[in-house]
């Protein structure tokens, strides 16, 4: 094997390696459980930055994949893929992880299920680089499945405490629907193809050609079948990114320890549903009509999620809604074909909503297990270095020149700007409101009057080390779409160039391929500013009333605190409708298939068995003379055959 | 006096085999029912033996043996089963144990 795809397999098992180990054998010793999965993670870490050189300085690999398992006629295959997408993303995957690993082994301190923990946040990396260098539709959906079986098993890591075990029951259900979906969208690609001669083992390789090429291979570019096929798998990316209307998992999910959030619930697992639409954008391009209602998910969730980050108490919370916000940002830039801006910004995002939730976490342990923002303030003298770096996160997120959230934000407007105006301006107010809801988060937590009653203390060095490399990653991750060589990389603002996979930038005519533009990134910063005033005028020199403002938007204001009624809307769903139907199949079920079919058959039996027992009363003779007669019989047949 | 042919044997056989079989259905008596069936197994054995020599081979002769071994075990365990019977009911007559009736 070369030495690219060998990197590559290392990456994907050295942190199933860790799982299996602590699994077995370590489950006791949780300090050896803890250095184990860190060391696979940094292993992964270290193979991945050794792929990058290579990768980024123009190197191309072919797929590497093995034949896994041959079914009628179909070939199954497993591999990875290298190139720069699939790099890109586990560098954030391992880079992310490897902080937040570190920073587990001193948040999750004394807890019982140490190593557990650890076992799982290992599996989960396994899975996630599974769905990185996967290489085709399969492999992907394996992945795709086993990152949903450790998101459910960190969320209710606490499976002790019911609402833990609640929102890990949500997450997974409504992941559910979305692979479903998914499930529905591979089997129809596949069978469409099929219809047309083309048979394939749903490898993006190979497909990547046939829809480039759409007319040359039979098939209809605009057909409504394969729009379809491609709406249906996005909808599993659009639970995994949870996208208005399956969002409702995500806040809930915050029940699982911070470093879990910011991990997979911030920084990578959430935007596997992002990385799919990139990696399979081939299959979206010529479909206008997906790619539109893809654009209007994104929007509404953007600005949706972004509302509601205004009115929650819980810091955790207002990170949650603030990254399906910025999950909302991502899908709005993948429909107004700007796949690139998407990874551009899901990395960025990755490192400061990484760093944000990091510093959540610090604050949460610092006040002992406080994440009522109403019960914090001043925090600032007391955990400075939690609170600078929180500062560099919520700036690079709202957006401040020259942090990384700033240049992929601006790379977004500008996509956004090129296709429609109206989607402009929903980011430009989503900027705003980011801007604002982060100013409002760091006043109430950090400054003014400490309002909590626990003594707080800064967090040991094995949790703010991982803030402050998180905080240089903010800092510098924007500079990646700088017109400077970087790793090898030349072409200015050539983003695009590693983002589409096979075919380049050449198989996607209006892809944008310079993203600055002075008005829009002047139009993005004014938002970010206007925001920060705002949050600072109700919440830091409290010059306006929110009390007073809330009572003017009345009614608005209700419904974004109730989460405009998503929850009770599908409880309602679930309860009425439902309910109902499982009524109707339970009756069928017990009446008809139970009563009639089962039941009868076993009567049947019963009342055969009867008859046979009668003639079975326990005298040798009447058996022997039964035997006799029966070979008598069988003889007379056999005879009168011959 | 005619020569015995290999039909007499069979016929001999047949007829040994019959009383067995009724001796086996008709007698109540456990013990006779053990005679009656060393009846149908030497039968049996009548008819291989005769075969044998019939076809010129040795293969019936072995299996005779076979069922004699086989039943000296039978007749030792069936015995050993009866006396146990015997203690346990005072009888051997089969019409008093029917307790296996289904």
């Amino acid at each position: 094997m070369d030495r690219a795809p060998l990197l590559a397999y290392v990456t994907l098992f050295a942190p199933l390696a860790a799982t299996v180990v602590i699994t077995l054998f370590t489950l006791k010793h949780k300090a050896l459980s803890g250095f184990l999965a860190l060391a696979g993670i940094v292993t992964g870490l270290v193979c991945t930055i050794l792929l990058a050189t290579d990768v980024f300085a123009g190197t191309k690999f072919p797929p590497h994949e093995i034949d896994w398992l041959s079914v009628g006629g179909i070939t199954l295959k497993f591999g990875v893929m290298v190139d720069s997408l699939s790099v890109l993303m586990s560098l954030v995957v391992t880079g992310v992880g490897s902080c937040i690993f570190l920073y587990s082994t001193g948040y999750m301190k004394g807890d019982e299920g140490y190593s557990r923990y650890f076992a799982c946040l290992s599996l989960f990396a396994f899975s996630m680089l599974g769905i990185v260098f996967s290489t085709n539709f399969v492999q992907t959906f394996i992945f795709w499945e086993l990152v949903g079986v450790s998101s459910y098993s960190l969320i209710g890591f606490y499976f002790a405490k019911p609402s833990a075990v609640d929102a890990g029951k949500k997450a997974f259900l409504t992941n559910r629907i979305g692979d479903f979906g998914m499930t529905c969208g591979i089997l129809l690609l596949f069978f469409t193809l099929a219809e047309h001669g083309i048979s394939t083992s749903l490898s993006f390789a190979e497909l990547a050609p046939i829809f480039h090429d759409a007319a040359k291979h039979g098939l209809d570019p605009y057909s409504g079948t394969l729009a379809l096929a491609a709406f249906l798998i996005f909808t599993g990316a659009m639970a995994k990114s949870a996208q208005v209307p399956l969002h409702v998992w995500l806040p809930d999910a915050m029940e699982g320890p911070t470093p879990v959030s910011a991990l997979m619930h911030a920084a990578t697992m959430v935007a596997a549903g992002v990385y799919l639409v990139a990696r399979t954008y081939f299959l979206f391009f010529n479909y206008h009509d997906a790619l539109e209602v893809i654009a209007g998910l994104g929007a509404v969730t953007a600005l949706l999620a972004a509302c509601m980050a205004f009115v929650q108490n819980d810091v955790k919370k207002v990170l949650a809604y603030s990254t399906l916000s910025q999950l909302g940002y991502m899908t709005l830039s993948l429909g107004l074909f700007g796949p690139g801006a998407a990874m551009f910004h899901l990395t960025t995002h990755a490192a400061f909503k990484a760093l944000l939730f990091l510093g959540a976490g610090s604050v949460i342990h610092g006040c002992h297990h406080e994440q009522d923002m109403r019960h914090m303030g001043g925090l600032r003298k007391l955990m400075p270095v939690t609170a600078w770096t929180f500062i560099i996160g919520s700036a690079a997120l709202a957006g401040i020149f020259p942090l990384a959230g700033f240049w992929s934000k601006d790379a977004i407007l500008t996509t956004a700007l090129h296709e429609s105006r109206v989607l402009f301006g929903v980011g430009l107010v989503v900027a705003f409101m980011t801007a604002c809801y982060m100013g409002r988060a760091y006043l109430m937590t950090f400054e003014g009057e400490y309002r909590g009653h626990a003594k707080v203390h800064e967090s040991p060095a094995t949790m703010t080390i991982p803030l402050v490399v998180l905080a240089g990653l903010s800092i510098v991750a924007g500079f990646f779409s700088l017109p400077i060589g970087f790793l090898g990389r030349e072409h200015p603002g050539a983003l695009d160039h590693m983002i589409v996979g096979p075919g380049g930038p050449a198989w996607f005519p209006g892809i944008l391929e310079d993203h600055f533009n002075l008005m829009v990134a002047a139009g993005g910063t004014l938002a970010a500013v206007l925001g920060i005033i705002v949050a600072w005028r109700f919440y830091g020199s409290r010059a306006w009333s929110i009390e007073s403002f809330t009572a003017t938007i009345g009614p608005i204001h209700r419904w974004v605190v109730n989460k405009f009624y998503f929850d009770e809307v599908y409880l309602w769903i679930v309860r009425e409708i439902q309910q109902r139907v499982a009524d109707v199949c339970a009756w069928f079920e017990k009446n008809v298939l139970v009563q009639g079919v089962v039941k009868g058959l076993s009567d049947f039996t019963r009342w055969l068995g009867y008859l046979v027992r009668l003639m079975l009363d326990g005298h040798l003779h009447r058996y022997v003379t039964m035997a006799l007669f029966g070979i008598v019989a069988i003889l007379a047949y056999l005879g009168m055959r011959n | 006096m005619p020569e015995v042919t290999t039909a007499h044997y069979v016929v001999l056989s047949a007829v040994i085999f019959a009383v067995g079989l009724f001796g086996v259905v008709t007698r109540k008596n456990a013990v006779i029912i053990l005679m009656s069936l060393e009846l149908m197994l030497n039968g049996a054995n009548l008819a291989f033996v005769a075969f044998s020599r019939h076809h010129g081979n040795l293969q019936g002769q072995v299996f005779t043996f076979f069922v004699i071994a086989v039943a000296a075990a039978e007749a030792a365990v069936a015995l050993a089963i009866l006396i146990a019977l015997f203690r346990l009911k005072g009888s051997v007559t089969l019409d008093d144990v029917t307790e296996l009736r289904g």
